[in-house]
C-alpha cells in the first residue's frame, strides 16, 4: 500500500474534525463552509463525500449529532466534538505537524545536497 | 450489545433503518437546499442553481447509500449478513447506476448482447454437429462395419444381406451385431400419397443403441420374426405435426406402400439414427423386410475395453474370409472398423464450421473492443469516484467487490440478452443451414445446459476482460484523493480509444472482406454457363411406384399420358424424357474411356456424368451445337450415337474433329460413335468440378423406366407452371405422388445451399461488426469534439468556417478509418488462407473485393462522423467562451 495513503486518507476527516475544535456545533453544509473559508477555496472537495465522512466519525465516536433548526430554519442534523475526538484532534495535530517537520527537514537535506 | 427477544430486534432494526434512510434523505436535502440557496444569492436563476448544486455534490446515490449503511451497521465487525447484505446493496447500486444512463447501458448490453448472442447460435450449432457425443449409452463401443476397396480407397456404407448375415451370425469378436437401411415408401392417408424415407432397423441394433422410447414400445426380437404384424414407431416430430402428440396413437394402423402396420411407439427427438434421419418413421427390419432387400448397413458392439487394432485385424481376416465363400466382390475384400461418428472427420464440415467460428469470434472482439470503449468514456468519472471512495476509507477489498458485482449484473444481463439474440439466430440459421451442416447432427440443434454455461462463461469472460480491467487497473493505481485533485488523464484515454476504434475498424474489415470474397465467389458460380438453358425448364421425377406400376407395358402407358397432358398446358412448349435431368443428374461408373486410335488418357474421372435422352432434350434445353446433329426421333439403337461436349472432346481427341469418332469405355466396351458436340455442358449443375467429362446417349424408343424423368420447357415464368404441372399428372393418377419436381434453375441454386449459407452469414457478421466499428467510431469523435468545444469556440470566432470545422472532425474519423483499414488488410493476409477451398474463381487478394471492402469501410467512418462534425458547427462560441 502506498505509505502516503493513510495520512490522505484521513485528510478529509482531519479537516472535519478541525472545524469542530471550537466547541462550534455545526451541519454538513456549515462543515463544508468552514474548510471553504478555512482554505480560501483552495481545497475542492466534491461536496457529498462529506457526508459519508460525518457519519464514519460518528460511528467512531469522534463526533457526536444531533436533531436542531438551521439559521433559516430548517431541519438538520448537528454535529460536535465528543471527548475522544478532542484527544483524537490534538493527537492527529501533532502526528502532521511531526510530518510536516520530517518533510521539510527532507526537502532542506535534499537542497543542500 | 443488549439482545432482546429475536423478534422485537428484528422489528427495531427494521425501524432503524427506515429512520436511518429517511435521516440521511433529510440531511443532504439540507446540504442541497442550503447550496441552492448560496447560489442564488450569488445571482444564479433557481434551475441553475439546482443544477450546479447537484453536480457539486458529486454521486449523490453512492454517497447516500454509504451513509444509510453507515448508520445501520451497529457492530463493527461484518457479520456474514452484513456481507451479503453489502452485496445486495452493491447490486441495487450497480443496476441504479446503469439505469442512471440507460443509453448508456442499452448501448453495452446490446454490444455484448449481440457478440456473445452470435457465439452462442454458431457454437450450439458447433456442438450439435462436432463436439457433443452421440446420445447413445454405449456410443464408444458402436462401430460401422464398412467394406472397402484397399487400391482406390472407396468405401462402402452396406453390406450385402448375405454378407450382413454371417457377420451377425459368426463374427464373435463383436459383443453384438445390428442391421439398418433406408427405404423409400409412400404413406397413403385416405386420398393422399406422400413418398418418405422410412429407416428400417434390426431389434438388435435397436437394443444396441439403447435409447428408451418416449411414448410405448421400441422394437422387439417378436417384430424380426417371420411372418410377425408390420409395426412401425413414429418420430416424435411426425408424431407432433400428423398426430398432434395424441397418446392414443398407439395401436392406430398406418399404410406403407399398401402394407398396414401398426404404430407400437414414439421415439424422442433426441433419436437420430441414422444420421441423415429424415425424423419420420421407423419399422422393424426383420426376416421380412430382410427379403426385400438386397443390401443392409451393419452396426457392430465391441467388447468393454477392447483393442481396436485387435478387432479390426480380426475384423479384415472375418472379411476375407467371406470373400473366399464368395459372399463379398473381391474388390471390397477389406473393411473399416470406424466409430459411428465418423463423419465428423468431414474436412469440409469442419472447415465451414471453423470459419463461421471464426467471424463469430471475430464479432465478440469487436463487441467487447465497443465495450472497452463505452467504459472508458466513463472511465475518468469512475476513477474520480473510485479515489473518492478509498479516501473515504472504502477499503480496495469494498472497492474490487463493487466492480465485481458490477461486472456480474452486466454479465448476467448482457447473457441473458445474449440468450435472446442466439434464439433468433439458431431459427434463421435453421432456417437457412443446409443440412450438410445442420442436418449432420446426432442430437436435435437447440440450446442446452452446456451451451448456456458458454454463453455465461463467454458473458463474463468478456465483461471482465473488457469492462473491469481497465477500472481494475484503476484501484490499483489511483491514489485516493478524495481531497483537491482531480484526476485527468483523459490524454491517455483518448490514446486508448482511439486504438480500440482502430482495431475495431480492422476487424470490421476483415468480416467485410471475407463477406466479400463469399459474395463473389457465389455470384461466379451461379453466373458459369452451363451449356444449357436452365431458366425456362422444370423437372419432375415420378418416381413410378411398384406397386402401381410392375411392368413396362403401364409405364410407358404413364409417360405417354404425362407427355400429353404437359404438352396440352399453356406455357409449355416442349416436353422431353431423359433418366436423370437436372438438378439430379445420373452418373455412371465405369472402366475408363479411350478414344479409337489414341493412347488412353491418364487423367480419368472417378465418374462420368452420363444422361439417355429422347429426341426433344436438345431443343427442351437449348442445347448449343458447335458441330453435328441432335438425336433423331428414330436413332438406331445398335449405331450407338453419342452427343458429347466440347471439354470431353478435347479430351479423348485433342484438336482432331470430334464427329464421327469413336470412343469406348474399358478394353472390350462398344465403340461409342460422337455425331454431334455441343458447348461445354454442365448438367450436374454449378458447383460440378472434376466431372468436366460429359456425355449423352440417345434414349431407346418406348424405354420406360421407373426412374425416369419429365422435362418441361416453358415460353415464361417456369415456376407458375410447377402447380399447373404437379395437377395435370395427379389427374393421371392420384395414387403416384408428384413430389421432385423442381425449376432447374432454382434446384441447380438450391444445390449450393453450402454456398449460400456461408456467403449470407458472412454477410451478417460484416453488416454487425461494420455497425458496431461505426458505433466506436462514432463514440471517439463525438468524445473529442464535446472535449474541444472551447477550441473549436475559438477557431469558429477568429473566423473559421463552418466546413473548417466540419473538415476538422471528419478527418478525426478519416484517420482512425484509415489506420483501421490498412491494419484490416494486413489482416486480411493470413486468415485469407482459411478460406482456401471454400471459394472458387475468387483469389483471397481479390482487388475488387479488397477496393470494395476499403471503401465500404471508409463510407461508413465518414457517416459516422456527420453527427459530431454537425455539433461542431452548432458550437456558439459566445456560449462556451463565455462559459470558462
Amino acid at each position: 500500500m502506498n505509505p502516503n495513503s493513510g495520512l490522505l486518507q484521513g485528510t478529509l476527516e482531519f479537516l472535519i474534525l478541525q472545524s469542530l475544535k471550537g466547541g462550534d456545533s455545526r451541519h454538513g453544509f456549515g462543515v463544508l463552509r468552514w474548510i471553504r473559508d478555512a482554505s480560501d477555496g483552495a481545497l475542492e472537495i466534491e461536496e457529498g463525500a462529506l457526508y459519508p465522512a460525518l457519519h464514519r466519525l460518528e460511528r467512531k465516536g469522534w463526533v457526536a449529532s444531533e436533531w436542531g433548526l438551521s439559521e433559516k430554519n430548517r431541519r438538520a442534523k448537528f454535529y460536535t466534538l465528543t471527548r475522544v475526538g478532542r484527544t483524537q484532534v490534538s493527537r492527529q495535530e501533532k502526528d502532521w505537524s511531526r510530518y510536516v517537520d520530517v518533510v521539510g527537514r527532507v526537502l532542506a537535506v535534499a537542497s543542500e545536497g | 450489545m443488549r439482545r432482546g427477544p429475536r423478534l422485537g430486534a428484528f422489528f427495531r432494526a427494521r425501524a432503524a433503518e427506515a429512520w436511518a434512510d429517511e435521516a440521511v434523505d433529510l440531511e443532504i436535502r439540507h446540504h442541497l437546499e442550503m447550496r441552492i440557496d448560496e447560489l442564488i444569492e450569488e445571482g444564479m436563476d433557481e434551475a441553475a442553481a439546482r443544477a450546479k448544486a447537484e453536480a457539486a455534490f458529486g454521486e449523490m446515490d453512492r454517497y447516500r447509500a454509504e451513509c444509510v449503511a453507515l448508520q445501520r451497521r451497529e457492530e463493527r465487525k461484518m457479520r456474514w449478513t452484513d456481507r451479503v447484505d453489502g452485496v445486495f446493496r452493491d447490486v441495487v447500486l450497480g443496476i441504479r447506476g446503469l439505469r442512471r444512463s440507460p443509453m448508456f447501458a442499452l448501448t453495452l448490453l446490446l454490444t455484448l448482447g449481440i457478440g456473445v448472442g452470435a457465439n452462442t447460435a454458431i457454437f450450439t450449432v458447433v456442438d450439435a454437429v462436432l463436439i457433443r457425443p452421440l446420445p447413445y449409452p454405449l456410443a464408444d463401443r458402436l462401430v460401422d462395419i464398412n467394406p472397402a476397396d484397399e487400391n482406390s480407397g472407396i468405401q462402402l456404407t452396406q453390406l450385402r444381406k448375405e454378407a450382413a448375415l454371417a457377420w451377425r451370425d459368426e463374427a464373435d469378436f463383436l459383443e453384438a451385431v445390428g442391421f439398418w437401411a433406408d427405404e423409400v415408401q409412400v404413406w397413403s392417408q385416405g386420398e393422399t400419397a406422400t413418398r418418405l424415407t422410412t429407416h428400417l432397423i434390426s431389434p438388435e441394433l435397436m437394443t444396441m443403441l439403447g435409447v428408451p422410447p418416449l411414448l410405448g414400445r421400441s422394437i422387439v426380437e417378436s417384430d424380426a420374426a417371420p411372418g410377425a404384424q408390420r409395426i412401425a414407431i413414429l418420430s416424435e416430430e411426425r408424431w407432433s405435426s400428423d398426430f398432434g402428440r395424441d397418446p392414443d396413437v398407439l395401436g392406430a394402423s398406418i399404410e406403407l406402400d399398401g402394407v398396414p402396420h401398426t404404430i407400437v411407439g414414439v421415439m424422442p427427438r433426441s433419436f437420430r439414427f441414422p444420421i441423415t434421419s429424415t425424423r419420420d418413421v421407423i419399422t422393424a427390419l426383420g426376416v421380412d423386410a430382410m427379403t426385400d432387400l438386397a443390401q443392409v448397413g451393419v452396426v457392430g458392439l465391441l467388447p468393454e475395453q477392447a483393442d481396436t487394432a485387435v478387432i479390426h485385424e480380426q475384423a479384415r481376416a472375418f472379411q476375407a474370409g467371406l470373400v473366399d465363400e464368395g459372399l463379398v466382390m473381391a474388390a471390397f475384400s477389406d473393411v473399416r472398423v470406424a466409430p459411428l461418428d465418423d463423419w465428423r472427420d468431414n474436412p469440409r464440415i469442419q472447415q465451414a464450421l471453423r470459419v463461421l467460428m471464426g467471424g463469430a469470434m471475430l464479432i465478440l472482439l469487436v463487441a467487447g473492443m465497443n465495450a472497452a470503449n463505452l467504459l472508458l468514456v466513463r472511465g475518468s468519472a469512475r476513477r474520480s469516484e473510485i479515489s473518492v471512495r478509498l479516501a473515504l476509507g472504502g477499503g480496495r477489498g469494498r472497492v474490487v467487490r463493487q466492480l465485481a458485482v458490477e461486472a456480474a449484473i452486466v454479465t448476467i444481463a448482457s447473457a441473458g440478452l445474449a440468450v435472446l439474440v442466439s434464439v433468433l439466430t439458431l431459427e434463421s440459421i435453421l432456417a437457412f443451414a443446409p443440412r450438410e451442416v445442420t442436418g449432420w447432427s446426432a442430437t436435435p440443434v437447440e440450446l442446452t445446459g452446456r451451451v448456456g454455461l458458454f454463453t455465461v462463461v463467454l458473458a463474463g469472460l468478456v465483461s471482465a476482460l473488457f469492462g473491469v480491467a481497465p477500472l481494475m487497473g484503476s484501484v490499483a493505481s489511483a491514489a485516493p484523493a478524495g481531497v483537491g485533485a482531480r484526476t485527468t488523464d483523459g490524454r491517455r484515454t483518448q490514446k486508448w480509444r482511439s486504438g480500440l476504434v482502430v482495431g475495431e475498424v480492422a476487424l470490421s474489415v476483415v468480416l467485410l472482406a471475407g463477406a466479400g470474397l463469399f459474395a463473389k465467389s457465389f455470384t461466379s458460380l451461379i453466373r458459369t454457363d452451363l451449356g444449357f438453358d436452365a431458366e425456362r425448364v422444370v423437372t419432375v421425377r415420378p418416381g413410378l411406384l411398384e406397386m402401381l406400376y410392375p411392368d413396362e407395358e403401364s409405364r410407358r402407358a404413364y409417360f405417354q399420358a404425362a407427355r400429353e397432358a404437359l404438352l396440352g398446358l399453356p406455357g409449355v412448349v416442349g416436353v422431353a424424357l431423359s433418366t436423370g435431368a437436372p438438378p439430379s443428374s445420373g452418373v455412371t461408373f465405369g472402366d475408363p474411356a479411350m478414344a479409337e486410335g489414341l493412347p488412353m488418357p491418364a487423367d480419368q474421372p472417378d465418374f462420368f456424368p452420363y444422361s439417355v435422352v429422347d429426341a426433344a432434350f436438345a431443343d427442351v434445353y437449348g442445347l448449343r451445337f458447335v458441330a453435328g446433329r441432335p438425336f433423331a426421333a428414330d436413332e438406331d439403337p445398335e449405331a450407338m450415337a453419342r452427343i458429347i461436349d466440347l471439354e470431353t472432346a478435347r479430351w479423348l481427341f485433342g484438336e482432331d474433329a470430334p464427329i464421327g469418332r469413336r470412343y469406348r469405355m474399358g478394353e472390350d466396351g462398344d465403340w461409342w460413335t460422337v455425331v454431334g458436340v455441343v458447348e461445354d455442358l454442365h448438367l450436374h449443375g454449378f458447383n460440378d468440378a472434376g466431372q468436366e467429362i460429359e456425355w449423352l446417349a440417345p434414349m431407346e424408343p418406348g424405354e420406360a423406366s421407373s426412374y425416369l424423368s419429365l422435362s418441361v420447357r416453358t415460353s415464361g415464368d417456369p415456376s407458375a407452371l410447377v402447380l399447373p404441372i404437379r395437377e395435370a399428372l395427379l389427374e393421371i393418377d392420384p395414387n403416384q405422388p408428384v413430389d421432385d419436381i423442381h425449376v432447374v434453375y432454382d434446384g441447380l441454386v438450391d444445390a449450393l445451399s453450402r454456398e449460400r449459407f456461408l456467403m449470407r452469414l458472412m454477410g451478417v457478421f460484416a453488416a454487425l461488426g461494420l455497425g458496431l466499428a461505426t458505433l466506436g467510431t462514432f463514440g471517439v469523435v463525438s468524445y473529442v469534439v464535446r472535449r474541444r468545444y472551447r477550441e473549436i469556440g475559438v477557431r469558429l470566432a477568429l473566423g473559421a468556417g463552418v466546413e473548417d470545422i466540419r473538415g476538422m472532425v471528419v478527418q478525426q474519423g478519416v484517420r482512425l478509418a484509415a489506420g483501421g483499414i490498412v491494419l484490416g488488410m494486413l489482416l486480411c493476409v493470413p486468415l485469407g488462407r482459411t478460406l482456401d477451398g471454400l471459394l472458387r474463381d475468387v483469389s483471397t487478394a481479390d482487388p475488387i473485393v479488397l477496393a470494395a471492402t476499403a471503401l465500404t469501410a471508409f463510407v461508413a467512418a465518414v457517416a459516422a462522423t456527420a453527427g459530431p462534425a454537425r455539433w461542431a458547427t452548432k458550437v456558439d462560441p459566445v456560449e462556451v467562451l463565455g462559459a470558462e
